[in-house]
């Protein structure tokens, strides 16, 4: 992935992870998967079920140890750091949960809750808490007299909001928003991606926003990539994406997006075992022989749009 | 066109110790022979309770339908149906597909089992016989391996298929009406399109009538013939798809119409948001449920709930604006 | 939104056990027990060791409450001092039990692996040992009494404790919220005490709840057999125990112990299920309207 003159924040390399299940099989969550983000840019990670995106957003952030590759931001590797760079780390860069409600301690009231990373890195403390808790509520635009109520009296948005406070308070430069908002309304949704896109362009975030929905990841990113069955099938521009998608998953999931539903055929298995083909072969409509035997890999097949796929 | 269903003043209460939840305020609806009906609406806007109380499935203490409520099933009073009646109605002249598949499966029993009982209690038909027309059914919904899927219980099977499998159960009573509750919300959405496809499929095949109950424009949008608006308990809007979608009149239809992003929207442009909040369903709501996040409201939204106005073949809306003058509102 | 005050989990728990008739009796009838423990051998105008042989073996009356036994000793005021001795024995044992239940099952729980499936094998074998061979050989080696019944029971009963906490911890480790602290780069000593035990407490107390009887009854059973608490101190065991002789005769000796064992065991346990039921973690939330 070329950089354009803007520095990149982050730099993911062959990342590889792989979870074993009971005492037999290996899933492979992530396989092989490279990108960029650049600084103050937001990046969608598109994907269904099981296709590793959330993962791919955890090994980003260092709470799984991934078992191959590099995640560097802003220079230095996420996957070697020591515990006190570990620490550190956790300053840079932040996560929005998907499940509000499980993704906050239901004992813990909302004060708390957003001062979480306030507490852990001992930045403030007494007046200067409570200060900087109005602060971030008030950024999230909520009051200050939501600080005492607890997560079960608060509405699916107002959640959502208490969980971009709590990620703000430690003054992160990089965010992954793992499907933040699928669990609300549709109204709902724009508000809490407004508050994000403004958020963005206050503070220069920089977000890996994971959905399934690639309507609203094109509407809220720069770049985007297609994930499935641990593979990024197809990257490039949202808009280039979208318009001229490339790959026969990501024209799959833009006419399932645009209620037409193609149908691909009768369902296939999410594989945990894997043939050596591309792994969407299975339910591909355009399959050759050579699909069946080796897996693709990414090409540039117009500029800066990159594809995986033995048609092109 | 052969009305199948007549649904007139439908009120639904909810008893919780906050207080009575009025779920559904006065709905009416019909649904004749062959067609598709969408409910949408976000949460808390009372579709679901709708379904629930088509079928009668709204019981004391927890909820009823007030007694001035009306559901007709070809003419029946569904209200008024004894227990065996209700009993032949649930899954053999009206069959539901729940949201969830995972917890409308019986995990402990084989899938080919739970479609087979459906099929001895409203078709009378034998264990062995019911088990092979199962199995027919499964491969009617494109299941790989019907035969030897029948067998297995649903941990095995994928989110798509047990959806798949949920369809074949509400469909082997040859039911006339299938409700639908958010059918694919829990899916993929690769999976969603399929599962779609096969509802439509499923009706062209057997005449069905659908009532879908979504919080989807799209599903609606793909799959209805006539799609109903809801909002705090009330039906808002009316009308055939391609008109709702084309000319909304109700504020609310084209303010969620707009909370989505459009295939042409500005990258990372602020999408066009309602203020507020949905209201408290607990007690009366004076006047309007939108008024106070509607941005064409006039006072007397305030004060008076309005009556559904016609616009047009099959067209209707409640909202102030569309008439001229103040006459026909309801008191609230 | 519902405009609610803002309740805590306490107080919305303490609002549901209220609503739970059966338990609130079971906690009425506890207080009064625990009450009469304390305060029973002051109102009785004998004293609970007072021999008197012109009234050995008299039935209840008015005089004697609960008549009296085979040394003339009146009944009620030693049902409320051998309560003493019981109760203390159920609730400093259950107590002992849970900490160190909480203790093992909360390290074994949070750091899971090879070290938890050691623990675990440790706890099941503990459980396969009868309290009653560890208490006789308690009772060998450092004699009888209260202190050494709690510690038999101990030894051989912080198995399920330990069981319960860890499968707790278990499941709330993977909880999102519990991810989430460590993303902001919360310590494991703070995932422990902020995160993992508050959202166990509830599962504590109900445990507690129910091992107290379960600790009144062993002690009852180990001094019926001969091998708790001695004369002159006495608990309902005891008394059910030297009462046993004269069943066929005096049959009420034997009733009013059995009977206040039975009532309490049967307060608590109802009163740990409401206690479930109240502290319940999903929170009242709507079914979809």
């Amino acid at each position: 992935m070329s950089v354009n003159g803007h520095e990149n924040l982050i730099e993911v390399r062959n990342l590889k992870k792989s979870f074993r299940l009971g005492r037999k099989s290996l899933l492979v969550a992530v396989d092989d998967v490279s990108l960029s983000i650049k600084k103050g840019e937001t990046y969608a990670l598109v994907g269904e079920s099981g296709s590793g995106k959330t993962t791919l957003g955890r090994l980003m952030l260092g709470i799984y140890p991934a078992d191959s590759g590099e995640v560097l931001v802003g220079g230095s590797n996420v996957c070697v750091s020591g515990k006190k760079e570990r620490l550190e780390f956790t300053r840079k860069a932040q996560m929005i949960f998907q499940d509000s409600y499980a993704s906050m301690n239901p004992r813990m009231n909302v004060g708390d809750i957003v001062a979480e990373g306030i507490d852990i890195h001992g930045i403030h403390c007494g007046q200067e808490r409570t200060g900087r808790i109005n602060e971030l509520l008030g950024l999230v635009g909520m009051g200050g007299e939501f600080k005492v109520r607890f997560p079960h009296e608060l509405s699916g948005g107002q959640r959502q909001r208490v969980g971009i406070a709590r990620a703000l308070a430690v003054e992160p430069e990089f965010i992954v928003c793992d499907e933040p908002i699928s669990s609300l309304d549709v109204s709902v949704q724009a508000q809490i991606i407004n508050l994000l896109i403004d958020l963005q362009k206050k503070k220069g975030l920089t977000y890996l926003f994971i959905s399934h929905d690639i309507t609203m990841a094109r509407h809220v990113s720069d770049s985007m990539g297609v994930m499935y069955m641990g593979r990024i099938l197809e990257t490039g521009v949202s808009s280039d994406v979208c318009r001229r998608p490339l790959h026969p998953y990501t024209r799959a999931l833009l006419s399932a997006a645009m209620l037409s539903g193609t149908e691909t055929g009768f369902e296939a298995q999410a594989g945990k075992g894997r043939g050596a083909g591309c792994r969407f072969a299975g339910r591909c409509g355009c399959a050759k022989a050579e699909c069946l035997l080796t897996a693709p890999e990414l090409r540039e097949i117009e500029k800066g749009h990159y594809a995986a796929c033995h048609i092109l | 066109m052969e009305r199948l269903l007549e649904v007139r003043n439908l009120k639904v209460t909810y008893h919780t110790r906050a207080g009575d939840v009025q779920a559904v305020r006065g709905a009416d609806f019909h649904l004749d022979r062959g067609e598709t009906l969408a409910v949408v609406g976000e949460s808390g806007c009372g579709k679901t309770a709708v379904a629930k109380a088509v079928m009668r499935l709204i019981e004391k203490p927890r909820g009823e339908i007030e007694e001035t409520s009306m559901i007709f099933f070809e003419g029946r009073n569904v209200l008024e149906m004894d227990k065996k009646e209700i009993r032949k109605l649930r899954g053999g002249e009206i069959g539901m597909i729940f949201q969830d598949p995972m917890t409308s499966l019986n995990p402990t029993m084989r899938i080919g089992d739970q479609i087979a009982e459906s099929l001895m209690l409203h078709c009378g038909m034998k264990r062995k016989p019911a088990f092979s027309r199962a199995c027919e059914l499964l491969k009617q919904v494109r299941i790989n391996d019907w035969e030897l899927m029948a067998k297995r219980y649903p941990h095995e099977f994928s989110g798509g298929m047990r959806q798949r499998a949920m369809i074949a159960m509400a469909a082997a009573g040859g039911p006339r009406i299938i409700i639908a509750d958010e059918p694919t919300t829990a899916l993929d959405l690769t999976i969603q399109a399929e599962i779609m496809g096969l509802l439509r499929e499923l009706k062209k095949n057997t005449g069905t009538s659908m009532m879908l109950i979504t919080h989807d424009l799209a599903i609606a949008a793909g799959s209805a013939d006539r799609v109903h608006i809801m909002y705090a308990g009330r039906i808002v809007e009316k009308a055939e798809t391609k008109e709702l979608f084309g000319n909304p009149a109700h504020p609310y239809t084209e303010a969620l119409l707009n909370s989505a992003p459009g295939p042409g929207s500005e990258s990372k442009s602020r999408l066009a948001t309602m203020a507020g909040s949905p209201p408290d369903l607990i007690g009366t709501i004076r006047g309007c449920a939108f008024a106070k996040r509607c941005g064409s409201c006039m006072p007397i939204c305030l004060e008076k709930n309005p009556g559904m106005v016609k616009l047009g073949a099959g067209h209707e809306a409640a909202c102030w604006k569309l008439i001229g003058d103040t006459a026909g509102g309801e008191a609230p | 939104m519902i405009n609610i005050t803002s309740t805590t989990y306490r107080q919305d728990a303490w609002r549901r056990l209220k609503g739970n008739r059966i338990a609130m009796v079971s906690l009425a009838l506890l207080l009064a027990i625990f009450a009469m423990c304390i305060i029973g051998p002051f109102i009785s105008p004998y004293k609970y060791t007072a021999v008197n042989s012109d009234i050995v073996n008299q039935s209840p009356s008015l005089q004697h409450l609960f008549g009296t036994d085979d040394l003339g000793r009146d009944i009620f005021a030693r049902i409320w001092a051998g309560g003493r001795v019981s109760m203390l024995i159920g609730v400093l044992g259950a107590f002992s039990v849970t900490v160190l239940g909480v203790l093992y099952g909360g390290i074994s729980g949070y750091f899971g692996g090879t070290a938890d499936d050691i623990m675990m094998r440790a706890v099941e074998v503990m459980n396969c040992i009868p309290y009653m061979i560890v208490a006789i050989l308690i009772a060998f080696i450092a004699g009888q009494g209260i202190g050494a019944l709690i510690l038999a029971m101990t030894i051989t009963g912080w198995g399920g404790m330990a069981r319960l906490v860890r499968g707790q911890v278990l499941q709330l480790r993977e909880q999102p919220f519990v991810l989430a602290a460590k993303a902001l780069g919360a310590s494991p000593g703070r995932i422990i005490s902020k995160h993992l035990l508050p959202n166990t407490v509830g599962v504590i107390i109900v445990q507690f709840t129910l091992d107290v009887p379960i600790f009144i009854f062993g002690e009852a059973f180990l001094s019926f057999i001969g091998l708790g608490i001695q004369s002159p101190g006495t608990s309902w065991g005891a008394m059910a125990a030297a009462a046993q002789q004269h069943l066929m005769f005096y049959p009420y000796q034997i009733f009013f112990p059995a009977l206040l064992i039975s009532m309490t065991m049967l307060a608590f346990n109802l009163l740990g299920d409401g206690l479930r039921d109240a502290l319940d973690p999903t929170l009242g939330i709507q079914e979809g309207i």
